[in-house]
């Protein structure tokens, strides 16, 4: 009798082999390798992301933290991460010691393996709130916020306006010359995506306030022109979330201006077909409690879903301190939670009630902050935050300019801790968040607790629950 | 504990616990619907699977019979590569042959345990490999004319980048 051979196996246990595999370079090495195989094979990816999309849909997913390992990345927060080919790239972002970085991670999405890339050329200098998005084999990283200098009393904001390109292939950054007339203004929480060979950005925060307007840098020439918008606008914000809906829409969501500070819970469309563009402010409907909390936590679009990571209780006034004005004003970036007290000095603070009786009445709220650490601790009585992911989905949001979401009875297993200013990207059948601040409620053997603040390195990955073979 | 006889394509019979043979959903069913009682001789023909990769089955389901039930919850979970026991990395230490003869042995008698363990130790002969050492490996022709293997390099250096 002869020996069996791989070819032996029927083909559906082919496909369930290929199915074991991570979905990328081995798949795609699969598909490569006969006819046979690359019919079985090329099916995989497809299906691994069709099946995430619906899980995600039904809420069908579960979250998987890995901590750091050896020769893992900082800890960091307001870092930049976009996707390219099989690869996550992160870029610089706050340290835990009142510093930022300017290193280049890349995490490896089928082992989930950190390396840090030495790159050659000229590089950017350690900052925050950048953005960073991926364009053929390039990644332009955009503004940013700069640490203060050491030793300066009363400094103006840092921020930066350079456009860095890191070239994939060549393993180089490059500062790209402004060959334009338009300069744009030093940015940091603004937001970008990629539309044909355009990037657009709107807002941001900017030397003296923050902007409501929409740059478009052309990718071929590296000009920058601001778009002209008819119509009303959202008001001018920062760490609000970008999406890319199609070549010629995108939608902003949540958001916070300070000065005073005002926390945005709407969500608009701008419509880029026509010139001159104008945005339309999207009803939300029932989905308006969703983005009370949601700035601070970016949000990230799978198919035709847009996934937003909302605290179950939590107050956005809280974060006010963390981006991007921590600097210069904290003398360090660890310390105790200050709480914004919405029910008077001695009140008990109830964040969850509290808050929403404040925004319920008339949206946007202006927050007073009282800022004693002595206050927070005594008026603990809340416990730990969890993240609670919603899928909206936006499939009838350029027809029928409505959003709707599955309303899920049960809650995605192993939420994480409420954490802000992580960042989340997809992969196949997958999205990786990574990093941010927590925010984690010890309790004492007395009954008291405390509020610590932790800058984390943790990766999470959300998959689907059910395998669905 | 009654004992069922199982009879391997080339007529060699095995007396052994049915607690063990029970893993196989194949024979479980084939017992349930033939009435099987202690006692009976009868042989349960197993006509897919000759005697040495029966063996293997066997020696395989005696050390897994007390295995607990897979949680649904677990079940469900997204399957790894890097969970193989030592005992069945050993156990699994065979040329390719056998390997893919327990696949299909594994396959027909519905032994979902022995099934993922040998699925995933073929999954990890691919990882990591290039097309050509996939080939290798497997003995597999290259069918591709130069024109189809280049479409597909471009194709897979590019679909994957949105």
């Amino acid at each position: 009798m002869a020996t069996s051979t791989i070819d032996d196996l029927p083909n559906e246990i082919l496909e369930y082999i290929f199915h074991l595999l991570p979905p990328y370079e081995d798949v795609r090495c699969c598909m490569a390798v006969s006819k046979k195989w690359h019919e079985i094979a090329k099916h995989v990816i497809p299906r691994v992301k069709h099946s995430f999309s619906e899980a995600l849909g039904i809420q069908n997913v579960s979250w998987e933290a890995s901590c750091s390992k050896r020769n893992s990345i900082t800890k960091r927060y307001a870092h930049s991460a976009c996707r390219h080919h099989d690869y996550m790239y992160v870029f610089g972002g706050f340290t835990s010691s009142s510093s930022s970085f300017n290193d280049l991670w890349k995490l490896n999405l089928s082992n989930k393996s950190w390396s840090r890339i030495s790159v050659d050329g000229k590089c950017p200098v350690p900052k925050a709130g950048a953005t960073m998005v991926a364009y053929k084999d390039k990644l332009i990283l955009l503004g940013g916020l700069l640490p203060p200098m050491h030793g300066v009393l009363h400094q103006n904001r840092r921020l930066s306006n350079h456009i860095h390109l890191y070239n994939i292939s060549d393993n180089r950054w490059s500062e790209v010359e402004m060959s334009s007339h338009v300069r744009i203004p030093g940015l940091a929480g603004h937001s970008a995506t990629v539309h044909k060979d355009k990037m657009i950005i709107f807002g941001g925060l900017e030397q003296r306030s923050s902007g409501n307007d929409v740059y478009s840098l052309d990718l071929c020439d590296m000009s920058w022109k601001e778009e002209i918008i008819s119509g009303e606008k959202p008001s001018p914000r920062y760490g609000h979330s970008q999406v890319f809906i199609d070549d010629n829409h995108l939608m902003i969501l949540g958001g916070v201006n300070n000065e005073p500070l005002v926390v945005f819970d709407d969500a608009w469309l701008l419509d880029m077909s026509d010139e001159p563009w104008h945005w339309s402010k999207i009803d939300l409907g029932i989905l308006a409690p969703l983005m009370k909390t949601i700035w601070c936590h970016p949000v990230c679009k799978v198919d035709k879903y847009i996934l937003i990571f909302k605290p179950t209780s939590g107050n956005p006034g809280m974060y006010a301190d963390w981006f991007p004005v921590p600097f210069p004003r904290c003398s360090s970036a660890i310390r105790t939670m200050e709480e914004v007290n919405l029910n008077g000095k001695r009140g008990i603070l109830n964040r969850a009630s509290s808050y929403d009786k404040v925004l319920d009445k008339n949206q946007p709220k202006k927050y007073a902050p009282s800022r004693s650490k002595k206050d927070c601790l005594s008026n603990s009585t809340f416990k730990s935050a969890v993240i609670e992911m919603h899928a909206i989905d936006t499939s009838n949001l350029l027809s029928q300019g409505r959003l709707s979401s599955y309303r899920n009875k049960f809650r995605p297993m192993n939420c994480p801790t409420d954490t802000i200013l992580y960042s989340v990207v997809e992969g196949n059948g997958e999205l990786i968040m990574f990093g941010g601040i927590q925010q984690d409620v010890i309790n004492y053997e007395d009954g008291t607790e405390e509020i610590e603040i932790q800058i984390i390195n943790t990766l999470r990955v959300i998959k689907v629950k059910r395998k669905i073979v | 504990m009654p004992n069922i006889k199982l009879q391997s394509c080339d007529n060699e019979v095995f007396t052994i616990d049915y607690e063990v043979a029970k893993c196989s959903t194949t024979i479980k069913t084939m017992v349930d619907d033939l009435g099987l009682e202690e006692g009976d001789d009868e042989v349960v023909p197993l006509p897919n699977v000759n005697s040495s990769i029966l063996r293997k089955v066997i020696q395989w389901a005696t050390y897994h019979k007390d295995d607990p039930a897979v949680p649904e919850e677990e079940e469900n979970k997204e399957k790894r590569t890097d969970d193989i026991s030592s005992w069945d990395s050993d156990f699994l230490k065979v040329d390719q042959g056998t390997l893919f003869e327990l696949i299909l042995a594994a396959n027909y008698l519905d032994i979902k345990g022995l099934l993922d363990v040998t699925c995933k130790t073929v999954a990890n002969m691919i990882k990591g490999k290039t097309p050509e050492e996939i080939r290798k490996t497997f003995n597999i022709k290259n069918d591709f004319t130069p024109e189809e293997e280049e479409q597909i390099r471009r194709e897979n250096e590019w679909c994957e980048d949105k």
